[in-house]
């Protein structure tokens, strides 16, 4: 286990690899979160500007990403039909299917959040963890993980690259580990704390 | 005043967070307190602009000067050459203008 602090300001190294989390790639994405877009955002640029360094995006993650950035314009759309509508009218979730992916709003998001990643793309590599092995995916090795982010952390280890998250989550693992979470890093830096050595008897 | 976003990236991609911070230092150097003259932002030779680019430029401009004078000062000139720049300038312009009542939004979709 290793985890370095962004805060830091560290370089990335040429030809390093390094898998973004999901909640880094949404304010990537247009999703700005006040607490933590521009930290990982100047570190994205870095990455992306470092000879041979490459952001791994798998398929499972494309589709997390897409998802929760649509479902976010799908809640806008249906607030602006459907907030002053009284009586029957769909739930968002209806909504979604039965309205939105159809809608010209829908293809206009997701042609932009395409345009948005392609830009990147010299910068990733498209790939996928080679494992099929029920337990392996489904065993979480840390205390806290998710599916998600099971295959993120088995990704990471299988092509030895970094993780840059700000998920409190990430610990206990034996991958490398980049973030701005003040509190993840903290509990990193008292995990490997030497043990105080007993005072001598008087 | 026109302000050339290739003079300053040196690129024909505005795509990166620092390129739009370097937009807005630039458009930001122009100014004193207050917008006081039109400033054009010329998009020409720029093949390709992101919404990370526009948060940082625009974006930052907008949460610093209002969107009164952003609107009434600072225009995005020849673009058209450039996939989806009106949609996402209008996305950009639409969650700032709504962050508020989006934030419930925003935290569903990061949870």
């Amino acid at each position: 286990m290793d985890i370095f602090y962004l805060q830091h300001n560290p370089v990335p190294k040429e030809k390093s690899l390094y898998v973004f989390d999901s909640n880094v790639w949404l304010p990537l994405l247009g999703l700005e979160s006040e607490e933590i877009s521009d930290r990982y955002s100047e570190f994205f640029s870095k990455v992306m500007k470092t000879p041979g360094c490459k952001i791994l995006l798998c398929p499972i993650q494309l589709s997390e990403i897409l998802n929760r950035l649509l479902r976010y314009h799908a809640k806008i759309a249906y607030d602006k039909k459907y907030s002053n509508v009284k009586g029957q009218k769909p739930n968002p979730s209806e909504f979604y299917k039965g309205e939105y992916r159809s809608s010209e709003d829908f293809k206009k998001k997701y042609a932009t959040i395409l345009d948005d990643i392609d830009q990147y793309s010299e910068g990733l590599k498209f790939c996928d963890i080679q494992t099929n092995d029920f337990a392996t995916l489904t065993t979480f090795k840390g205390s806290a993980l998710d599916f998600n982010d099971n295959y993120l952390y088995l990704l990471a280890k299988e092509y030895d690259a970094t993780i840059i998250t700000h998920d409190g989550d990430f610990h206990d693992l034996d991958i490398r580990v980049g973030t701005y979470n003040k509190k993840l890093y903290q509990a990193y830096k008292d995990s490997v704390k030497p043990i105080a050595a007993p005072k001598p008897q008087a | 005043m026109k302000i050339s976003v290739h003079e300053i990236l040196k690129s024909q991609n505005a795509s990166l967070h620092d390129d739009g911070l370097a937009l807005y230092q630039e458009v930001k150097k122009n100014i004193s307190k207050q917008i006081e003259d039109e400033i054009t932002i010329d998009f020409t030779e720029i093949k390709r602009c992101s919404t990370l680019f526009l948060n940082a430029s625009f974006g930052k401009l907008l949460a610093e000067f209002g969107e009164d004078s952003v609107r009434k000062f600072i225009h995005p000139d020849s673009y058209a050459q450039i996939l989806n720049f009106m949609d996402k300038y209008n996305d950009m312009w639409d969650n700032f203008k709504n962050k508020s009542n989006y934030q419930a939004y925003r935290e569903e979709a990061y949870a």
